[in-house]
Protein backbone atom coordinates (compact mmCIF):
# COMPACT_ATOMS: atom_id res chain seq x y z
CA UNK A 1 0.00 0.00 0.00
CA UNK A 2 1.44 3.34 -0.97
CA UNK A 3 0.06 6.57 0.45
CA UNK A 4 1.03 10.18 0.73
CA UNK A 5 1.60 9.70 4.47
CA UNK A 6 5.20 10.62 5.18
CA UNK A 7 7.18 12.17 7.98
CA UNK A 8 9.16 15.12 6.72
CA UNK A 9 12.02 16.52 8.77
CA UNK A 10 14.47 19.36 8.22
CA UNK A 11 18.02 18.13 8.62
CA UNK A 12 21.48 19.67 8.61
CA UNK A 13 24.36 17.66 7.23
CA UNK A 14 25.58 15.89 4.12
CA UNK A 15 24.88 12.71 2.24
CA UNK A 16 26.73 10.82 -0.46
CA UNK A 17 24.58 9.95 -3.44
CA UNK A 18 24.97 8.88 -7.03
CA UNK A 19 27.03 11.93 -7.98
CA UNK A 20 29.04 12.31 -4.77
CA UNK A 21 28.62 14.31 -1.60
CA UNK A 22 25.95 16.94 -1.31
CA UNK A 23 24.54 19.16 1.42
CA UNK A 24 21.30 17.59 2.63
CA UNK A 25 18.55 19.68 4.17
CA UNK A 26 15.51 17.41 4.23
CA UNK A 27 14.53 13.84 4.94
CA UNK A 28 11.35 11.91 4.35
CA UNK A 29 10.47 8.75 6.27
CA UNK A 30 7.56 6.64 5.08
CA UNK A 31 6.22 3.12 4.58
CA UNK A 32 5.82 2.11 0.96
CA UNK A 33 6.74 -0.51 -1.58
CA UNK A 34 10.43 -1.28 -1.88
CA UNK A 35 12.22 -0.67 -5.15
CA UNK A 36 15.24 -2.85 -4.35
CA UNK A 37 14.90 -4.57 -0.96
CA UNK A 38 13.36 -8.06 -1.25
CA UNK A 39 10.18 -7.16 0.64
CA UNK A 40 6.74 -5.99 -0.44
CA UNK A 41 6.82 -3.07 1.99
CA UNK A 42 9.66 -1.39 3.83
CA UNK A 43 10.40 1.65 5.94
CA UNK A 44 11.92 4.04 3.44
CA UNK A 45 14.16 6.98 4.18
CA UNK A 46 15.11 9.62 1.64
CA UNK A 47 17.85 12.07 2.58
CA UNK A 48 17.57 14.78 -0.03
CA UNK A 49 18.24 18.32 -1.18
CA UNK A 50 15.40 19.36 -3.51
CA UNK A 51 17.36 22.43 -4.64
CA UNK A 52 19.98 20.16 -6.23
CA UNK A 53 17.52 17.99 -8.14
CA UNK A 54 16.08 14.48 -7.85
CA UNK A 55 19.45 12.71 -7.99
CA UNK A 56 20.63 14.44 -4.78
CA UNK A 57 19.26 11.61 -2.69
CA UNK A 58 20.48 8.92 -0.32
CA UNK A 59 17.82 6.25 -0.09
CA UNK A 60 17.26 3.45 2.42
CA UNK A 61 14.68 0.64 2.35
CA UNK A 62 14.62 -1.19 5.71
CA UNK A 63 12.51 -3.76 7.49
CA UNK A 64 10.82 -2.26 10.52
CA UNK A 65 13.09 -4.29 12.79
CA UNK A 66 16.20 -2.87 11.19
CA UNK A 67 14.74 0.65 11.01
CA UNK A 68 14.02 0.62 14.73
CA UNK A 69 17.46 -0.85 15.44
CA UNK A 70 19.01 1.93 13.36
CA UNK A 71 17.07 4.58 15.27
CA UNK A 72 18.23 3.09 18.56
CA UNK A 73 21.82 2.88 17.31
CA UNK A 74 21.74 6.55 16.35
CA UNK A 75 20.64 7.44 19.87
CA UNK A 76 23.34 5.22 21.42
CA UNK A 77 26.10 6.56 19.18
CA UNK A 78 25.23 10.13 20.11
CA UNK A 79 25.15 9.09 23.77
CA UNK A 80 28.67 7.68 23.55
CA UNK A 81 30.08 11.09 22.60
CA UNK A 82 30.38 14.17 24.80
CA UNK A 83 27.11 16.12 24.84
CA UNK A 84 26.91 18.64 22.03
CA UNK A 85 29.96 17.35 20.14
CA UNK A 86 27.97 16.91 16.92
CA UNK A 87 25.47 19.68 17.55
CA UNK A 88 24.93 22.51 15.10
CA UNK A 89 26.40 24.72 17.84
CA UNK A 90 29.42 22.52 18.51
CA UNK B 1 -7.80 -9.29 -43.19
CA UNK B 2 -5.24 -7.77 -40.85
CA UNK B 3 -1.65 -8.85 -41.30
CA UNK B 4 -1.04 -8.76 -37.56
CA UNK B 5 -1.77 -11.44 -35.00
CA UNK B 6 -4.21 -10.45 -32.21
CA UNK B 7 -1.43 -10.23 -29.65
CA UNK B 8 0.88 -8.03 -31.72
CA UNK B 9 1.37 -4.64 -30.08
CA UNK B 10 3.36 -1.45 -30.40
CA UNK B 11 4.55 0.29 -27.23
CA UNK B 12 6.48 3.53 -26.97
CA UNK B 13 7.03 6.77 -25.11
CA UNK B 14 4.82 9.61 -26.29
CA UNK B 15 3.85 13.11 -25.21
CA UNK B 16 0.32 14.05 -24.20
CA UNK B 17 -1.14 17.42 -23.32
CA UNK B 18 -1.94 17.30 -19.64
CA UNK B 19 -3.27 19.66 -17.02
CA UNK B 20 -2.82 23.32 -17.81
CA UNK B 21 -1.72 22.53 -21.36
CA UNK B 22 1.56 21.05 -20.12
CA UNK B 23 3.26 18.56 -22.41
CA UNK B 24 3.98 15.49 -20.28
CA UNK B 25 5.64 12.16 -20.90
CA UNK B 26 3.44 9.09 -21.25
CA UNK B 27 3.67 5.49 -22.35
CA UNK B 28 1.42 4.21 -25.12
CA UNK B 29 0.69 0.55 -25.80
CA UNK B 30 -1.79 -0.52 -28.47
CA UNK B 31 -2.64 -3.54 -30.59
CA UNK B 32 -1.40 -3.52 -34.17
CA UNK B 33 -4.37 -5.41 -35.60
CA UNK B 34 -7.32 -3.37 -36.83
CA UNK B 35 -10.37 -3.34 -34.61
CA UNK B 36 -12.69 -1.36 -32.40
CA UNK B 37 -10.71 -0.54 -29.26
CA UNK B 38 -11.61 0.71 -25.83
CA UNK B 39 -9.11 3.04 -24.18
CA UNK B 40 -7.58 2.69 -20.72
CA UNK B 41 -5.63 5.27 -18.77
CA UNK B 42 -3.25 3.40 -16.51
CA UNK B 43 -2.21 5.47 -13.48
CA UNK B 44 1.11 4.58 -11.87
CA UNK B 45 1.48 4.15 -8.13
CA UNK B 46 3.33 6.43 -5.71
CA UNK B 47 6.74 4.76 -6.26
CA UNK B 48 6.65 6.01 -9.78
CA UNK B 49 6.36 5.67 -13.50
CA UNK B 50 8.34 2.48 -13.42
CA UNK B 51 9.07 -0.65 -15.44
CA UNK B 52 6.07 -2.45 -13.94
CA UNK B 53 3.76 0.38 -15.02
CA UNK B 54 4.87 -0.07 -18.62
CA UNK B 55 4.47 -3.84 -18.31
CA UNK B 56 0.86 -3.41 -17.17
CA UNK B 57 0.22 -1.19 -20.20
CA UNK B 58 1.70 -3.73 -22.60
CA UNK B 59 -0.33 -6.55 -21.04
CA UNK B 60 -3.60 -4.68 -21.50
CA UNK B 61 -2.68 -3.92 -25.10
CA UNK B 62 -2.12 -7.63 -25.73
CA UNK B 63 -5.66 -8.09 -24.39
CA UNK B 64 -6.95 -5.69 -27.05
CA UNK B 65 -7.07 -2.25 -25.46
CA UNK B 66 -5.44 1.06 -26.26
CA UNK B 67 -3.51 2.09 -23.15
CA UNK B 68 -1.86 5.35 -22.10
CA UNK B 69 0.07 5.62 -18.83
CA UNK B 70 0.92 9.27 -18.11
CA UNK B 71 4.05 10.06 -16.11
CA UNK B 72 2.51 12.05 -13.27
CA UNK B 73 5.98 13.17 -12.19
CA UNK B 74 6.97 14.67 -15.56
CA UNK B 75 6.97 18.16 -14.08
CA UNK B 76 8.63 17.29 -10.76
CA UNK B 77 11.64 15.44 -12.10
CA UNK B 78 11.87 15.27 -15.90
CA UNK B 79 14.33 12.63 -17.02
CA UNK B 80 15.03 11.35 -13.50
CA UNK B 81 14.98 7.67 -12.60
CA UNK B 82 11.52 6.54 -11.42
CA UNK B 83 12.52 6.18 -7.77
CA UNK B 84 14.29 9.55 -7.64
CA UNK B 85 11.31 11.17 -9.36
CA UNK B 86 8.95 9.58 -6.84
CA UNK B 87 11.04 10.89 -3.95
CA UNK B 88 11.03 14.39 -5.47
CA UNK B 89 7.27 14.27 -5.94
CA UNK B 90 6.76 13.00 -2.41
CA UNK B 91 8.95 15.77 -1.00
CA UNK B 92 6.85 18.28 -2.93
CA UNK B 93 3.68 16.97 -1.30
CA UNK B 94 2.57 14.57 -4.00
CA UNK B 95 0.48 15.05 -7.11
CA UNK B 96 -2.23 17.71 -6.67
CA UNK B 97 -5.70 16.30 -7.31
CA UNK B 98 -6.58 18.93 -9.90
CA UNK B 99 -3.40 18.21 -11.84
CA UNK B 100 -4.07 14.48 -11.75
CA UNK B 101 -7.54 14.93 -13.21
CA UNK B 102 -6.17 17.22 -15.92
CA UNK B 103 -3.44 14.77 -16.86
CA UNK B 104 -5.91 11.88 -17.08
CA UNK B 105 -8.22 14.04 -19.21
CA UNK B 106 -5.32 14.71 -21.57
CA UNK B 107 -4.57 11.00 -21.80
CA UNK B 108 -8.23 10.30 -22.63
CA UNK B 109 -8.15 12.86 -25.43
CA UNK B 110 -5.05 11.20 -26.83
CA UNK B 111 -6.82 7.84 -26.73
CA UNK B 112 -9.92 9.31 -28.35
CA UNK B 113 -7.87 10.36 -31.38
CA UNK B 114 -6.30 6.95 -32.01
CA UNK B 115 -7.48 4.99 -35.07
CA UNK B 116 -10.07 2.41 -34.04
CA UNK B 117 -10.98 4.16 -30.78
CA UNK B 118 -14.58 3.24 -29.95
CA UNK B 119 -15.25 6.14 -27.59
CA UNK B 120 -15.29 4.01 -24.44
CA UNK B 121 -12.70 4.84 -21.81
CA UNK B 122 -11.72 3.61 -18.40
CA UNK B 123 -9.10 4.35 -15.78
CA UNK B 124 -7.16 1.87 -13.67
CA UNK B 125 -4.68 2.27 -10.85
CA UNK B 126 -3.59 0.46 -7.73
CA UNK B 127 -2.29 1.58 -4.35
CA UNK B 128 -2.20 5.38 -4.31
CA UNK B 129 -3.33 5.24 -7.93
CA UNK B 130 -6.49 3.46 -6.80
CA UNK B 131 -7.51 6.71 -5.15
CA UNK B 132 -6.42 8.59 -8.26
CA UNK B 133 -8.50 6.30 -10.48
CA UNK B 134 -11.55 6.86 -8.29
CA UNK B 135 -10.95 10.61 -8.35
CA UNK B 136 -10.60 10.68 -12.12
CA UNK B 137 -13.63 8.44 -12.69
CA UNK B 138 -15.76 10.73 -10.53
CA UNK B 139 -14.46 13.90 -12.18
CA UNK B 140 -14.40 13.06 -15.87
CA UNK B 141 -17.00 11.74 -18.32
CA UNK B 142 -15.36 8.33 -18.63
Amino acid sequence: MCTYLAEHVEIDGSGKGLTGWFGADRAAVYVDHAVHAPYTHTVNIDVINPELGPAARVALELTEESALALAEAIRKAIGHAPAGLTSKNQ
Amino acid sequence: MSAFSPDAIRAETITVTGHGGDEIEAYLARPLADGSRGGIVWIHHMPGYDWETKEFARRLAVDGCHVVAPNLYSRDAPGASPDDAAAAARAAGGVPDERLVGDVAGAVEYLRALPGANGKFGVIGHCSAGRHAYLAACSLPI
